[in-house]
C-alpha cells in the first residue's frame, strides 16, 4: 500500500529511526532532497538528522524536530508544517504531516506532500479576484467621470458665456476697469476648471473606445478563465453554445469583457438560492446579420416583466450591497460600441441578458 | 431690417442657452434660442438662421437627429455641434454628417465667433432671408 502512494511516507520507531519508507520517499531522497534532513532514509535516525540540520540553521528542520518530538512523546497526536523550497523551476511547496503511529510500541508516520498546485491555485484565485475588482472599479470610475464631466461642463458653459457677454457689454470707463478684471478672472478660472475636468476624465476613463477586430467567442472564453475560481466557489456549471467561425466584432475587447464579466457575476448571484445541482449558466454566441449577439442565460428566479427595462436605470439594485450601476454601465458601454443590451425572460424561467456588437474586420 | 446675422442656439438647459445667447448677442449677432430640437425645426417654417449652434445631448431629438432631419429636408444651415460629453468618435460622426465644427463645452467667445464668421461666409445660405433650397 505504501509503495503505491504518491505522497512520500516514512514510518519512525519510538526512538526516531526511520524503519520504513515508501518508494516516493526513497526516490525523493535520491533525486530531489535539497535540505540536509531530507536525505534521511530507512535506517537513519530522523530526529538526529533534524537536530543537526536545525543546528546548521534550517528553521524548517528545527520546527519539524519539535513536531516529531511532541508526537513521539504523545504530547500531540498530529502536527502540520508547510514550507517552500526555491528550485530552478520556481518555488515548490511542501506539507509535512507528523502523526502518531497507532502501535503498542509507539512511533510516528511522516507524510510529505507536494502542495505546489494547491498553492498556485490559491494565488491565481487571489490574483483573479484583484483583477475582477480592478476591472469593475475602472468601469465605474470611467463611467462616473464621464457623467461628472457632463454635469459640470453645462454650468461651466453658462458661467463662461455670461462672463464673456458681460465683458463685451462693459463700457470702456476707467471706473469699471476692476469689473473688467473680475470678468477676465472668471473666464480664466472657468477655462482652468474645464481643463482640470478634461484631464481627470482622460486619466480615469480610457476615454475613447479603442476598437479593434476581436473574436467574441474568445472574449467569452477569456471571461470564463477570469471567473473560473468564482464559478467553482459558487458551484455554478457553465455550458457554452458558441457559434464556430463567428465573424469578428469591432470593439474594445477589454470593455466588452467588463460587460460580460458583470453579466456572468449577476447571473451567478441570481442562482445563489438554487440547489447546487441546478446552478447552470449558459453562454451563447451567434451572428444576427451585421451584428454579433451574445446571450447569458441563467436559471434563477427571472425578472418580472415590468422590471425588464427598469433594471438598467442607475441606482436600481436588487442586491443588498449593490450600487445599482453595474447594468447601467454595461448598457452605456454596449451602446457606445453601437450595440444593444437588454434583458428577456428565459425559456424555462430564469433570465437572459443579450447584447449585440457590430461585426467588422 | 435685420443687419446682424441670425444665429440659432439649441440647448435643453435654460441657463446655458441664455448665457450663450447673451455672449453672441454681445458679439454683434442676432440670436434666437430654442429649448429643444423640435422647437428649432418648427421655427424653420418662418425664418431661417445663418448658422445653428446645436447641443448634442438633449432629451427627445438629439443634436444628431436634428442634423439628420435638416439633411433629409435638404435645409443647408451651417451646423456647429457643441457637447458637454466630448468623445473623439462623436466628433468624427458629426463632422462626417456635415457639421462645420464640433466644439467641446464650455465655449470661449474666441474662437467661437471666428468659427461662426467662417461658417456664415462659406454657408450656401449667405442671404439672410430664408432661401429656397429646391
Amino acid at each position: 500500500v505504501l509503495a503505491s502512494i504518491h505522497d512520500q511516507i516514512a514510518v519512525l520507531n519510538q526512538s526516531g529511526v526511520i524503519i520504513e519508507a515508501n518508494q516516493s520517499w526513497r526516490r525523493f531522497v535520491e533525486h530531489s532532497a535539497s535540505r540536509a534532513f531530507e536525505r534521511a532514509s530507512v535506517g537513519d535516525h530522523f530526529l538526529n538528522a533534524c537536530a543537526s540540520a536545525a543546528a546548521g540553521g534550517d528553521p524548517v528542520a528545527s520546527t519539524l524536530l519539535e513536531h516529531v518530538q511532541e508526537v513521539l512523546g504523545e504530547l500531540n497526536a498530529r502536527h502540520r508544517l508547510e514550507f517552500s523550497d526555491a528550485t530552478q523551476h520556481g518555488a515548490v511547496w511542501y506539507e509535512i504531516c507528523v502523526e502518531r503511529l497507532h502501535r503498542p510500541e509507539g512511533g510516528a508516520v511522516i507524510t510529505r506532500t507536494d502542495i505546489s498546485a494547491q498553492k498556485q491555485a490559491v494565488t491565481e484565485a487571489r490574483e483573479q479576484k484583484q483583477q475582477l475588482a480592478h476591472l469593475s472599479r475602472a468601469a465605474i470610475l470611467g463611467e462616473l467621470s464621464g457623467a461628472f464631466a457632463h454635469e459640470l461642463a453645462q454650468p461651466l458653459t453658462s458661467i463662461l458665456g455670461n462672463a464673456e457677454a458681460a465683458l463685451q457689454l462693459l463700457p470702456p470707463a476707467p471706473e469699471l476697469a476692476e469689473i473688467g478684471e473680475i470678468l477676465r478672472d472668471i473666464i480664466k478660472d472657468d477655462v482652468r476648471a474645464a481643463e482640470v475636468i478634461q484631464r481627470l476624465r482622460s486619466m480615469l476613463a480610457r476615454g475613447e473606445i479603442q476598437r479593434e477586430p476581436a473574436d467574441l467567442n474568445q472574449i467569452v472564453r477569456d471571461v470564463l478563465t477570469l471567473t473560473r475560481s468564482d464559478l467553482v466557489a459558487r458551484n455554478v456549471s457553465v455550458s457554452l453554445r458558441l457559434t464556430e467561425a463567428l465573424p469578428r466584432v469591432l470593439v474594445d475587447p477589454v470593455q466588452i469583457q467588463q460587460v460580460l464579466l458583470n453579466l456572468v457575476i449577476n447571473s451567478c448571484e441570481a442562482m445563489a438560492e438554487l440547489p447546487v445541482g441546478e446552478r447552470e449558466l449558459t453562454i451563447e454566441t451567434r451572428s444576427q446579420g451585421a451584428q454579433m449577439e451574445c446571450a447569458v442565460v441563467d436559471r434563477g428566479p427571472g425578472i418580472p416583466r415590468d422590471q425588464l427595462d427598469r433594471i438598467f436605470q442607475p441606482f436600481v439594485s436588487s442586491k443588498k450591497h449593490g450600487m445599482g450601476l453595474g447594468l447601467t454601465i454595461c448598457r452605456s458601454i454596449i451602446e457606445a460600441h453601437g450595440g444593444r443590451l437588454w434583458a428577456e425572460a428565459g425559456p424555462d424561467g430564469g433570465a437572459v441578458f443579450r447584447f449585440t456588437a457590430p461585426g467588422g474586420t | 431690417m435685420e443687419l446682424r446675422p441670425l444665429i440659432a442656439i439649441v440647448d435643453d438647459e435654460e441657463s446655458v442657452r441664455r448665457a450663450l445667447g447673451r455672449m453672441l448677442a454681445a458679439s454683434s449677432f442676432a440670436v434666437e434660442i430654442f429649448g429643444s430640437g423640435q422647437e428649432f425645426l418648427d421655427s424653420l417654417q418662418t425664418r431661417r438662421p445663418r448658422c445653428v449652434l446645436l447641443d448634442y445631448q438633449m432629451p427627445g431629438l438629439t443634436g444628431r437627429d436634428v442634423q439628420r432631419r435638416l439633411a433629409q429636408a435638404q435645409i443647408r444651415v451651417p451646423i456647429i455641434v457643441m457637447t458637454a460629453h466630448d468623445q473623439p468618435a462623436l466628433r468624427e460622426q458629426c463632422l462626417a454628417d456635415g457639421a462645420v465644427a464640433y466644439l467641446a463645452k464650455p465655449l470661449k467667445r474666441v474662437p467661437l465667433v471666428e468659427i461662426i464668421d467662417d461658417a456664415i461666409g462659406m454657408g450656401p445660405t449667405a442671404d439672410p432671408k430664408p432661401a429656397d433650397e429646391s
